[in-house]
Order: C-alpha cells, then sequence, then structure tokens
C-alpha cells in the first residue's frame, strides 16, 4: 500500500472520529425561570355540577420546557389529571373539565410545567368552589 | 486465476448489500454499503427492510400508567452503483417507508422517503494485493436530500422514537468508508458509515448515527448456485436530537445504541444475487430504556448490469 494511500485512510479515521466524537450540548435552566400565566378561570370562581371549567394559560421560560400536568384537587383526591408532552419555551395550555361533584367544596386547580422526566416541576395553584 | 479470484470476490462481495444504518432505519437513517461487488461493474437492485421496536411511554403525571406500543418500520427501496473509471463509484438509494405504530389507536405514515447519493473513492483497489490475501478499502461521501414527506416534530419525535415519517425534512451528510479481507473461501468485511445532519426548516434536528458492521463470510458453490452464510455483530450509536438546533434544545429522550448479532444467507446465480439477513439486539440502551429493538430482517435482489 502506497504511503500517499495510507495518509488518506489515516486523515479519513481521524475526521471521522473526530466528528463522531463531537460532545453535544444542552441549555440547562432552572424552575424559578418560568413564568405562569392563568387566564382562566379566575381565582374563587364557583362552578355547579355540570359546569365546565375551562383552563386556559401560558408558561413561559428562556429554555426548552418539556410539558405540563394540570390537576384539580379535592382535598387529596384528584378529580382531573391531563397532561401535554410539548418541547417548546412556550407552552399554550388549553384544557377543560365538568364538575363531577354535587356539593359544596373547595377545590384547588394546579398547573405544573415540567422540565425533564426526572420529576423537576414549577407548580402553580388557584382556589376554585364547587356549588351544589 | 486473476479471473477466478475476481468472480469470488465479485459474488462474495454482493454478500451484505445496503443497510439503513441508524438505529432502526428510520428516515433520518444513513447508508451503509456493507460487501459489495468488487468489479467495475454497474449494478441495480431492490430492498425490503423490517425493523421491529417495542416502547414504553412514561407520562409526565406520575398518576397515569405507564404504556407500551410496537413499532414497525418498513422500507422498500431502490438503489443503484454507477462505476466511473477505475476508481469512483456513485451509489442511489431511493426508499419508499411503511412505518407504524399501536400506539394511541395507532397509527402510520407512507410515502417516498429521503433520496441518497453517495460518491465512493477505491483506496485500495484487490490489485493492490499480495498472495492470497485479497483486500480492498473504498471511501466517500454524499448527500441526503430532504424529498420525504415530513410535516414537523412529531409525538413520536418527543418521546424518542426514531423518526416514523417518510422523510426528515433536512439534509444529511453521510461519509463511509469499507474494507474488506479475504483469504481463499474466507473473509471479514468491515463498514463504518456516519451521517452528519442538519436542522431541518422547524429547526428541529435528528441525532447523528454512527454505525459499524463486522461480518464474516464463508463462500461455498454447488453448479451454478453460490452460498454464502454469514454471521457478524452490528453497532449503532445515535447522538440526542435537537428539537431547537440553534438554541440548542436537546431531546433527552432520544438517543441511544444498539448492539446486534447478525447472520445471513446470500444466494447467487449468474449475475442475479439474493439476500437475506436477520439480526436481533443483544445489548441495547436507546430513548433512555424506554425504547427495545426487537428484531431485523434484510431482504434484497440484486442485478449486475
Amino acid at each position: 500500500m502506497k504511503i500517499t494511500t495510507l495518509n488518506i485512510i489515516t486523515t479519513a479515521v481521524l475526521i471521522l472520529t473526530c466528528i463522531a466524537c463531537k460532545k453535544e450540548t444542552t441549555t440547562p435552566g432552572t424552575t424559578e425561570e418560568i413564568s405562569i400565566t392563568i387566564t382562566s378561570p379566575k381565582e374563587n370562581d364557583s362552578y355547579k355540577p355540570g359546569d365546565t371549567v375551562h383552563i386556559h394559560a401560558t408558561a413561559q421560560a428562556q429554555y426548552q420546557l418539556h410539558g405540563y400536568i394540570v390537576r384539580i384537587y379535592y382535598g387529596d383526591s384528584v378529580l382531573f389529571d391531563a397532561e401535554g408532552h410539548t418541547h417548546s419555551n412556550q407552552l399554550n395550555i388549553d384544557e377543560s373539565w365538568v364538575n363531577s361533584l354535587n356539593m359544596a367544596a373547595e377545590l384547588q386547580l394546579e398547573i405544573s410545567t415540567v422540565i425533564d422526566h426526572e420529576g423537576n416541576a414549577k407548580k402553580v395553584k388557584r382556589p376554585l368552589k364547587s356549588q351544589p | 486465476m486473476k479471473y477466478t479470484i475476481g468472480c469470488v470476490l465479485l459474488i462474495v462481495c454482493m454478500l451484505h448489500v445496503s443497510k439503513a444504518c441508524d438505529v432502526c432505519g428510520a428516515s433520518s437513517s444513513g447508508q451503509g454499503l456493507g460487501l459489495l461487488p468488487q468489479m467495475n461493474r454497474h449494478f441495480a437492485g431492490i430492498q425490503y427492510q423490517y425493523v421491529e421496536l417495542h416502547s414504553r411511554h412514561v407520562p409526565l403525571s406520575e398518576l397515569k400508567p405507564v404504556t407500551y406500543s410496537n413499532e414497525y418500520y418498513r422500507t422498500a427501496q431502490l438503489w443503484g452503483r454507477y462505476c466511473i473509471g477505475d476508481r469512483w463509484q456513485l451509489f442511489v438509494f431511493a426508499p419508499y417507508r411503511f412505518n407504524n405504530s399501536t400506539h394511541l389507536q395507532g397509527n402510520s405514515a407512507n410515502g417516498v422517503g429521503d433520496i441518497s447519493i453517495l460518491v465512493n473513492y477505491v483506496l485500495v483497489p484487490n490489485s493492490d494485493s499480495y498472495g492470497v490475501i485479497q483486500h480492498r478499502l473504498q471511501a466517500g461521501t454524499g448527500i441526503k436530500l430532504p424529498t420525504g414527506k415530513y410535516t414537523g416534530i412529531s409525538e413520536q419525535d418527543k418521546r424518542g422514537l426514531p423518526n416514523m415519517q417518510p422523510g426528515s425534512g433536512a439534509f444529511d451528510i453521510p461519509f463511509n468508508t469499507n474494507y474488506t479481507l479475504q483469504y481463499r473461501s474466507i473473509g471479514l468485511n468491515t463498514d463504518v458509515s456516519y451521517v452528519l445532519t442538519t436542522a431541518g426548516a422547524d429547526g428541529y434536528k435528528y441525532g447523528n448515527k454512527l454505525n459499524v458492521q463486522l461480518n464474516s463470510f464463508y463462500r461455498t458453490k454447488y453448479r451454478s448456485v453460490i452460498l454464502l452464510p454469514m454471521v457478524g455483530l452490528r453497532a449503532e450509536h445515535s447522538g440526542h436530537d435537537y428539537d431547537n438546533y440553534t438554541k440548542k434544545w436537546q431531546n433527552q429522550q432520544s438517543g441511544g445504541y444498539i448492539l446486534s448479532y447478525v447472520a445471513g444467507m446470500q444466494l447467487y446465480i449468474k449475475q442475479i444475487g439474493v439476500q437475506l439477513q436477520y439480526s436481533r439486539p443483544c445489548a441495547q440502551y436507546y430513548s433512555v430504556g424506554n425504547i427495545n429493538a426487537v428484531q431485523r430482517l434484510d431482504t434484497g435482489l440484486m442485478i449486475l448490469l
């Protein structure tokens, strides 16, 4: 095998190795940097049985978010649990729940903005009321 | 003698026709060449590849159950080689993809895939060989064109599944090297391919792919029929995808590696070759362990022109 051929092969292998081993980077972020705005429902809005709770919110950050979880609690019971798996720095949250309670109750809307699959999230809560 | 050796190499090196590289053979994958006809002849062929994956879907909410599904990637591909002189070879690959998943009541994507063009230069031809040991080395690069249908980032992409759409929506730059060593009726072939991906119009970039395959083969002949059993190993590595490459937003759910056993058989009658190859993974970690390759089948028919 000629020396020039060997040189070409060596160079090609080195280039390929360098490209193959290139470290890819990512941009980290913290949950404190996330801004969540709930436009609906308003604080302490009341809902009768069968009423629909329209949940509209946005979450924003300077880095990539992983998704969101929307829950409505009655005490420790979860009445509603929805999620969106959306990779973006801005999440538009649009969910709805029909009030299934037939009594007066203090409810809690919780919106979590998830930044990874390790459970790191920013949560905001909003009190709601159920009326008979 | 030279003619006999040449014929043997010609047949033997048809052993392993092109493989869609990358973990699972999705549309963002590249083209490994494997063993090829080593004489300066054009050829055309058709290939069919079947890849089966099993995936686990972990919800964001811990209150929701983990679900499971199967994904099936099928590719029918026309390909061919055009020789330019003794050293240069032009390869063209035109795939048609049929992909489907059982996730969420099932979904599928069919269509023409991304066309790839490769140019190879034969660095070490057979004529460089000494004695009974034959060896050949070629290397090259090319381009994969975004000719396949692509509708932007999908739910499968977010979950780290290899791209299920027919196209990747981006230009990619494949590199390959291919080395064959043969002693009498036995031989070894090493094929290394690397795909340098670029971001599509939506900013999504599939991970770069590295594919290394080592095959040993043996040639046996019965009248005009030549049989070529082979065994080998294939290692595939895929880097992380980027949801937005400009902002370096990495998709941590994507990427990984698969190491597979490979076994196959080739049958050749005159100018027609038939390929059958089966592989199963022996070690793997893909999409943070949520996706497992189950099996893969490659078949092909080639005609030397």
